[in-house]
């Protein structure tokens, strides 16, 4: 008897579960705002453990970087000579590039604000490359915004909750941004496939591309402000084009959020200018017969 | 019945321990793709405690913890949470084999069955086209949840003292039954 009523119990389960898988099949937006919603309330509570967590992570890693100190120390300082030389040339420069603005009059696009969060929990799942942050409609993040570390992009907000917001990261399979190769100026899209270099597809003429170019955001769609630092770009194990990434994966902890105000739009071709003209009278005469 | 009766404190463990596996799944140490794939600690840990304590899990409650962890890791919801509860109940329905025999049985049992669950899970993501990257990551989540299996058993075994029962103690119960 208890064995039957068993039975019956587990066959029910399993037909609400694949219910539901075929609701998420179907429905997909909606069961999506229900476990972003769900996250909301059960993720939060978590993260008091992260910051533990983080720093124990940052101390196994530096325990093992203990036994190259010395050979990057002397790495350091090489570098920093060289930076020195760089950073006279990017004050010059600078100060070049402001004569030359207060020259032109030109006025550049109102500064991004941003808001920054940390890192709540990864996807949890090889399939996904995402983050959830702690940071929500409260705090004025928007579906659709950028997200950057210090260096470079990272990905795209997708689904926003009171307190916690999901990035989808550029390595994800779902990722898709349109990007522009400097110096050549070529247009691409930015496709994720799960691996560490995104690919670079559909290049208008991948003969113009070299490895370490540029990638930046093009702001095609409207969606990413543009020229955002991506990567630059390099040529995969089976040569196809892909980019490595600026942004820092392996130690991303605090993320920003771009606020980007709306672009203006121009509605329309513009129209003639000149004194107003009397109305045809044939059009006028017709709109009387009418 | 063989098995120790239902007790609400083993279950409460049981559940704390579930949500144990699930934090650890979701800690957020691994942001880069191509990292070392993570166990499925949580079928792990529920095979080999439904082989111990049977009744201390709960066909809804165990139904209802693989689908918060569907929820929580951005899987196809629902899909996953099925084929890890008939998992579950598979070796549920062996377990009076596999407690008479060596530990590798149970082990290849479990195994086993954690491959017919990945191959039909990866069959209907298919039939459904739901887009997953390619490559071998069903195979790594295999090799790395079979190899966690024992270290799941053996914590389960001697730090939670989650064991089945002796079986002496069954023979002695078999004995006063007859």
């Amino acid at each position: 008897m208890w064995r039957a009523i068993r039975r019956v119990l587990l066959a029910g389960i399993c037909l609400t579960l694949v219910g539901i898988f075929v609701l998420w099949r179907i429905d997909n937006p909606r069961v999506e705002a229900l476990r972003l919603s769900l996250m909301d309330r059960l993720l939060p509570s978590f993260e008091w453990t992260i910051s533990p967590l983080t720093s124990l992570s940052r101390m196994v890693s530096d325990f093992q970087e203990l036994d190259r100190v010395y050979e990057q120390n002397r790495e350091l300082r090489r570098e920093l000579q060289r930076m020195k030389g760089w950073r006279e040339a990017a004050l010059q420069l600078e100060q070049k590039n402001a004569r030359l603005r207060a020259l032109n009059n030109v006025r550049l696009s109102p500064r991004i604000s941003y808001v920054s969060g940390e890192i709540l929990t990864d996807s949890g799942s090889p399939f996904r490359q995402s983050a959830l942050l702690n940071i929500g409609r409260i705090d004025g993040v928007q579906d659709g915004s950028a997200t950057v570390d210090g260096l470079g992009l990272v990905g795209r907000v997708s689904g926003v909750g009171e307190r916690t917001a999901r990035v989808i990261l550029l390595t994800d399979i779902n990722s898709r941004v349109p990007v522009l190769v400097q110096p050549s100026g070529q247009r691409a899209l930015l496709t994720g496939d799960n691996t560490n270099a995104p690919l670079l597809e559909f290049v208008e003429d991948p003969a113009q591309l070299r490895p370490g170019d540029r990638v930046v955001t093009s702001g095609d769609g409207g969606i990413f402000p543009s020229d955002l630092l991506v990567g630059t770009a390099a040529v995969g194990p089976q040569g196809r084009q892909r980019v490595r990434l600026s942004a820092e994966y392996k130690r991303l902890e605090f993320i920003r959020v771009l606020r980007q105000a709306p672009s203006e739009t121009i509605p329309g071709t513009g129209d003639l200018i000149g004194p107003s003209f009397p109305l045809d009278e044939i059009t006028v005469q017709g709109a009387i017969d009418d | 019945m063989t098995d120790y009766p239902f007790s609400p404190l083993r279950a409460g463990l049981f559940v704390l321990l579930a949500l144990g596996c699930m934090y650890f799944n979701l800690m957020p140490i691994q942001t880069t793709a191509e990292t070392l794939v993570m166990p499925d600690i949580l079928l792990g840990l529920a095979a080999a405690w439904v082989i111990r304590r049977p009744h201390c899990m709960p066909l809804l409650l165990t139904a209802a913890l693989f689908l918060l962890s569907d929820f929580l890791m951005y899987r196809p919801v629902g899909l996953w949470a099925v084929i890890a509860l008939l998992i579950v109940e598979f070796m549920r329905g062996q377990r009076d084999v596999l407690r008479n025999r060596p530990f590798p049985a149970e082990w290849a049992a479990f195994a086993g069955a954690l491959a017919v669950g990945l191959i039909v899970e990866a069959v209907v993501l298919q039939l459904t086209l739901v887009a997953r990257p390619s490559g071998d990551i069903p195979l790594q989540v295999f090799a790395v949840t079979v190899v966690a299996y024992p270290v799941l058993a053996l914590l389960l075994h001697s730090v939670f003292r989650v064991r089945a029962p002796k079986p002496a103690e069954r023979s002695r119960r078999l004995g006063r039954v007859v």
